[in-house]
């Protein structure tokens, strides 16, 4: 598959006509690019003959340097591994064949339309970011802006807190007009007004203006008063 | 210079406010003269602080640098400053951070005398606090911080700042009812307030004993939450925390700074110099609880952080979420007091306490950088900006990456030691604020992505909405910070030492 | 002390008056600056009196005494201890702050302070003044008595002929009548006390010196503390009895308010302390549980209905229902926390709420409206005031660093050891006090000013300045330095307690 779709790759980007304009109009990378792509092409072919068995297709080399230089390090030296032909075989075949395939198949492919390869569900990664986003995102962002920033913080602490001005509001309110005017206010105070204005109605009528009485009532009195006087102090 | 030196914490304590007096007589409109006496008058208490630093002996025990005076005789207390490790960071850290918070209000232009000096007010009343060794000066300073702040908002501060201040001061005030009772019932029953002795005599009453008509343990678990709620709302633990977002979104730049930086610092500072040592059963017993909350507070704040379209109340949310991991390393502590564990935690929180300080402050003031030049906040307004602010945006991204807790700033020691701590005593609790760190990463994220990345919204790009880049003086705000966001990160044995030594003695 | 320096301080007023009355209607600024000159006079020697008061002696000093009707045993008999010494420093500080505030200015068109008959106005608040330091300084019951009334009636006239006029009137009758009902009770008392004392010692005298080591039966105690407490009490505007004062505060001109919260409330909570607590102190113990009930309800009702309330008048006499109500919370503790609380805040209440009436004066004869809804932006004008304000507002919370806290702190904590329960509902109050101080501060001198008010608002006269400055620095001074007044307070509060120990 690895052969398969790098060569797909290099056969849509760099064989065959440009399909676009930008295309015909490509140019070789500057050397500042290149240079490292060719140092690193350089590595990446040969790199990979650092780990040849010693005893590769038969011939006699110096043994692998890979192996000597890792098992070295090791706590037990491990054996060498003998060549074998099987691996060297299949994974030429499947290389060389894969890239065959790759390059026979997109040789002639000019858009993607006419590419069969276009699977939606490959394309879109199996879907896997918009899964993540259902699971996980989308939850959290709901989780954050609706529950706790307003449901739970603006919506119900908030709201327990909010109590607290109305309710003094309430309160302070009920004490006044439901007990400080009308009770202490007006039935006390304005009340016992209203009571010595009666009672002074009432009174009046002992203003007779007659002399006779008021003596009288003057002589009332001073009995009663010097008698609880007598009695008073000297009890 | 010999007088500084015997009184080294009270010149350091009410020099603010005395400069704030004098600034009263300063000639009036003389914008320039107010911002920088009060720049000057911050950088006083902070070189004096260092000198204090210098000079502490970390591995001596108890409180250095005592000073006693006279105050309220007649109810028995008195001016009693002292500190040590633990205090010390604190008082370094508030110096530390109100210079920078002046600095960076150099832009504002309105009624810049009283703005000031409400700011050097501010900070005598912060430093009272942590220098106070006796518990009615404690919260006298406690209080009266508050007025302060509460006029930074609201003659200051943005859109909702009627609202905010007055929920800020009168939900703070709620809550510290509870404190002024237990100490005046404390007072009453020692017939002092001061802070050592009540140590002592507190710890050695009889169990058994009657108390004002109730048992000696229910007098203590009445007092343990009277304290722990006043200092719950004021860290802010969850639930108690929705005073925050509205505080800090809608104060000044430098108001959140200070806000966020230091006065939340002081609910957790009362925790550890008054809930732990005064009711250690009370505080084992509710350990549970107090994780419980802790937790929430992880989770639900940066959940709640990764809900916001407003950027500063993004980084209002995400002081919930850290303070959380304060909260989380205190209740470990509680749980497990005098084991290895709990010392970790300890050490964990006391020094997210003054990393959080350096971060949020950081965070608070790039938002305030963007704001001035756009006046928005919304995040949706914002895109691509980064190739017209480059700098702003590494200095926002460097400082992002100390929030979310990036291994090599300071974030990553202090979240660390809290785990650690809290892991084997807490394990489920630590788990379960697992998951609110990895949404911290996500708003985070989230905020540096819709301010910097993604397409570059035109409107800013030109004519007269046209960004400007962060200038010289507000690269000097930050490049403290980013300093010793580093340093910390990187070596933080220098402040390490001298916290662990202090939680290794006090507890 | 040889220099008579009470009976200065209590007649200077009275002979300031008579020559004030003299003066030809017209000569309206020569009335103000006699008044002025009196006020002054006597703020400095009530000053001189406070700071030469020798604490380490203690008891009562600068003591005068003058043989009156010896037939009934009525004497002229004056003296300070710790407690009314800054009580008659609050005189002379109201009474000063409030001549600069009622000093009309008859070119301009604002009609500030008082423009109508000052003559009239300045010889019956001096009148007034006269009566109240007469009640500080007596320790004779009669003139004790004597000087009460003389410090009440007065309001009658200084409300119904300069009051607000759509209800001076009703408040004004209603005042007076309370308060004069109130005193009749407590008379009554205090007969009986005269009498009682006759009989057990063959002596007729009104001396209170004496009548603190009368040692009156338990039962007489009993019967009559509540009605000579209440009696007085109804003058510092203990709950049930408070209402004449809210509706006081709104008819009366701004001056007349200073001193009727600044002084005249303190004057009954003083003698309900000075003639129920210190000379029945058994009937005290009694009913102390009485008296507390009624003053922690105060406490909170009174700052209740202070939240709810529209008209900057009528809250700040709710929140002085509150603030005495606090006061004798404190005495109502009978122990040494309680009761040096209350004194202090006797003194710093009264310096607060003159503040704020004056300032709320200031705002009302600019605007011509108290309500608040129709203000604000006022800090934009008068900046002065509205720091002034703020402080007062401060000082009301409790917010340390100021005399309120000062004061309520040993209060709670004096409370704290008789009943922990009034102490957790009573500090209910200083949130919600915050939370309207606050609010209203907002509203009235923040935000916007209403088109009605626009261009019609100036910034307060520098006489108003020099009463603002005056007031806040007592209020900032013993906030930050409590020694200042404490200690003294202490004094007083120590010859209290023994007499209510040793009974």
């Amino acid at each position: 598959m690895t052969a398969f779709y790098t060569m797909r790759q290099i056969t849509l980007t760099f064989l065959g006509e440009p399909r676009t304009k930008e295309a015909e109009h490509a140019q070789e990378t500057p050397w500042t690019m290149t240079t490292p792509l060719v140092i690193l092409s350089f590595f990446a072919m040969t790199y990979g003959w650092v780990g040849i068995p010693e005893d590769f297709m038969g011939l006699h080399l110096r043994p692998s340097w890979f192996h000597e230089f890792v098992g070295s390090t090791l706590a037990e030296h491990p054996e060498a591994l003998a060549f074998n032909w099987i691996p060297l075989l299949t994974s030429l075949v499947v290389a060389l064949g894969g890239l065959f395939v790759g390059w026979l198949v997109y040789r002639n492919i000019n858009s993607p339309s006419e590419d069969k390869l276009q699977i939606g569900f490959l394309k879109n990664k199996y879907y896997f970011d918009e899964i993540y986003d259902y699971i996980f995102v989308k939850p959290a962002i709901w989780f954050s802006e609706v529950l706790v920033s307003q449901w739970m913080d603006k919506g119900f602490i908030d709201g327990i807190l909010h109590i607290f001005g109305p309710a003094t509001q309430g309160l302070g309110a009920f004490i006044r007009n439901k007990f400080d005017l009308p009770v202490i206010n007006r039935f006390f105070g304005d009340g016992s007004a209203d009571v010595t204005y009666w009672f002074g109605g009432k009174l009046r009528a002992v203003q007779t203006g007659r002399i006779q009485q008021y003596l009288m009532f003057a002589l009332v009195i001073f009995i009663a008063v010097g008698a609880a006087l007598y009695f008073f102090l000297l009890a | 210079m010999n007088f500084i030196s015997t009184h080294l914490l009270s010149t350091i304590l009410f020099f603010p406010m005395l400069s704030a007096v004098v600034m009263m007589f300063l000639p009036k409109d003389e914008n320039k003269l107010f911002r920088w006496f009060a720049l000057v008058a911050s950088l006083v208490p902070f070189a004096l602080t260092l000198v204090a630093w210098f000079q502490f002996k970390s591995s001596q025990p108890g409180f250095q640098f005592e000073e006693t005076y006279i105050w309220y005789q007649a109810i028995g207390s008195s001016l009693h400053l002292g500190v040590d490790g633990l205090s010390l960071t604190m008082v370094l850290l508030t110096t530390f951070l109100t210079p920078l918070a002046i600095l960076a209000s150099f832009s504002i232009s309105d009624r810049v005398k009283p703005y000031m000096m409400l700011f050097l007010f501010l900070e005598t009343g912060m430093l009272g606090v942590f220098m106070a060794l006796d518990l009615l000066i404690f919260f006298v300073f406690w209080e009266v911080g508050l007025v302060p702040m509460y006029f930074l908002i609201n003659q200051w501060g943005s859109a909702n700042k009627d609202y905010a201040s007055l929920k800020f001061m009168i939900y703070t005030m709620g809550g510290s009812l509870g404190l002024l009772l237990a100490i005046q019932m404390i007072g009453v029953l020692f017939g002092t307030y001061d802070l050592l002795t009540v140590y002592q005599r507190w710890n050695s009453l009889e169990p058994g004993s009657i108390l004002l008509g109730m048992s000696v343990h229910t007098v203590k678990s009445i007092a343990f939450w009277a304290f722990a709620i006043a200092f719950a709302i004021k860290v802010p633990i969850w639930p108690f925390h929705t005073w925050l977002p509205d505080a800090h979104t809608e104060a000044p730049t430098a108001g959140s700074m200070l806000l966020a930086g230091v006065l939340l610092k002081l609910g957790a500072y009362g925790f550890l110099r008054l809930v732990l040592p005064l009711y250690p059963v009370e505080a084992k017993m509710f350990a549970g609880a107090l994780a419980l909350l802790a937790t929430a507070a992880i989770v639900f704040g940066a959940f709640g952080s990764f809900g916001q379209t407003d950027f500063k109340r993004l980084v209002a949310y995400s002081s919930v979420n850290h303070m959380g991991f304060v909260v989380l390393g205190i209740a470990a502590a509680a749980y497990s007091i005098g084991t290895q564990d709990a010392t970790i935690a300890l050490n964990g929180a006391i020094l997210q306490m003054f990393n959080h300080g350096l971060s949020a402050a950081g965070m608070f003031f790039l938002v305030g950088v963007i704001y001035e030049r756009t006046h928005t906040r919304n995040l949706e307004e914002f895109g691509g900006l980064f190739p017209l602010v480059p700098v702003y945006g590494g200095i926002l991204i460097f400082t992002s990456m100390a929030s979310l807790g990036l291994p090599g700033l300071n974030g990553f020691v202090s979240e660390f030691l809290v785990v650690r701590g809290a892991f084997p005593v807490l394990i489920v609790y630590t788990v379960i604020s697992m998951l609110g760190l990895l949404f911290t990463g996500a708003y985070i994220l989230k905020g540096i992505k819709k301010v910097l990345h993604g397409p570059m919204n035109e409107h800013w790009a030109h004519g007269e909405h046209k960004l400007t880049e962060i200038n010289f003086r507000e690269i000097m705000v930050m490049v403290p910070l980013m300093a010793l966001i580093l340093w910390i990160g990187i070596y933080p044995a220098w402040i390490l030492d001298v916290i662990n030594k202090a939680v290794v003695m006090l507890f | 002390m040889n220099f008579p320096v009470l009976s200065v301080i209590t007649f200077t007023p009275m002979v300031a008056a008579l020559i004030i009355l003299m003066l030809p209607a017209q000569r309206k600024n020569e009335a103000r600056g006699v008044a002025l000159a009196a006020a002054t006079f006597a703020l400095i020697l009530s000053f001189w009196v406070y700071l030469t008061y020798d604490q380490a002696a203690a008891g009562y000093q600068f003591i005068e005494k003058y043989s009156w009707l010896p037939a009934l045993g009525i004497s002229l008999h004056f003296g300070v201890d710790g407690i009314s010494a800054p009580l008659v420093l609050l005189t002379g500080v109201v009474m000063f702050t409030g001549v600069l505030i009622s000093w009309g200015d008859d070119d301009k068109h604002v009609m500030a302070g008082i423009q109508d008959r000052p003559r009239e106005f300045f010889a019956f608040l001096f009148l007034l003044a006269g009566g109240v330091f007469g009640v500080f300084v007596s320790l004779d019951l009669f003139m004790l008595f004597f000087f009460y009334e003389i410090a009440v009636f007065p309001m009658y006239l200084l409300i119904a002929i300069w009051g607000w006029i759509q209800t001076r009137e009703y408040a004004a009758m209603k005042l007076t009548l309370y308060l004069f009902i109130g005193s009749v009770v407590s008379l009554v008392g205090v007969l009986a006390m005269y009498w009682l004392q006759y009989k057990n010692t063959g002596v007729l005298s009104f001396d209170m010196i004496l009548m603190e080591n009368a040692g009156f039966s338990q039962t007489f105690q009993n019967i009559w503390f509540l009605p000579v407490f209440l009696g007085f009490a109804v003058l510092g505007g203990i709950w049930p009895f408070h209402n004449w004062s809210p509706d006081g505060h709104v008819a009366a001109p701004t001056a007349v308010s200073m001193f009727h919260a600044g002084v005249l409330m303190k004057l009954g909570a003083f003698a309900a302390l000075r003639v129920g607590i210190m000379l029945l102190p058994q009937g005290a113990h009694t009913w102390s549980w009485l008296i507390m009930l009624f003053a922690g309800v105060a406490v909170v009702y009174g700052a209740y209905i202070a939240f709810v309330q529209e008209d900057m008048k009528y809250m700040i006499g709710f929140s002085s229902v509150s603030h005495m109500g606090l006061v004798m919370l404190g005495m109502s503790t009978l122990n040494r926390n309680g009761i040096m609380g209350a004194g202090i805040q006797m003194f710093s209440h009264g310096v607060m709420t003159a503040l704020f009436f004056a300032i709320t004066g200031m705002i009302y004869d600019r605007s011509h409206t108290r309500q608040i809804p129709e203000l604000g932006g006022m800090s934009k004008i008068m900046p002065f005031a509205t720091i002034g304000f703020i402080i007062g507002g401060l000082v009301s919370m409790g917010m340390p660093f100021f005399s309120g806290f000062v004061a309520e702190f040993p209060i709670f904590m004096g409370v704290w050891e008789v009943q922990w329960l009034v102490a957790v509902i009573a500090s209910i109050s200083i949130v919600i006090t915050a939370a309207y101080i606050m609010r209203n501060i907002r509203q009235v001198f923040f935000g916007a000013m209403p088109e009605k008010l626009e261009g019609h608002i100036t910034d307060v006269t520098v006489l108003d300045k020099v009463a603002i400055t005056t007031l806040c620095l007592f209020m900032i001074v013993i906030g930050l330095f409590p020694s200042f007044m404490v200690p003294l307070i202490e004094t007083g509060v120590e010859n209290v307690l023994r007499l209510l120990g040793g009974s």
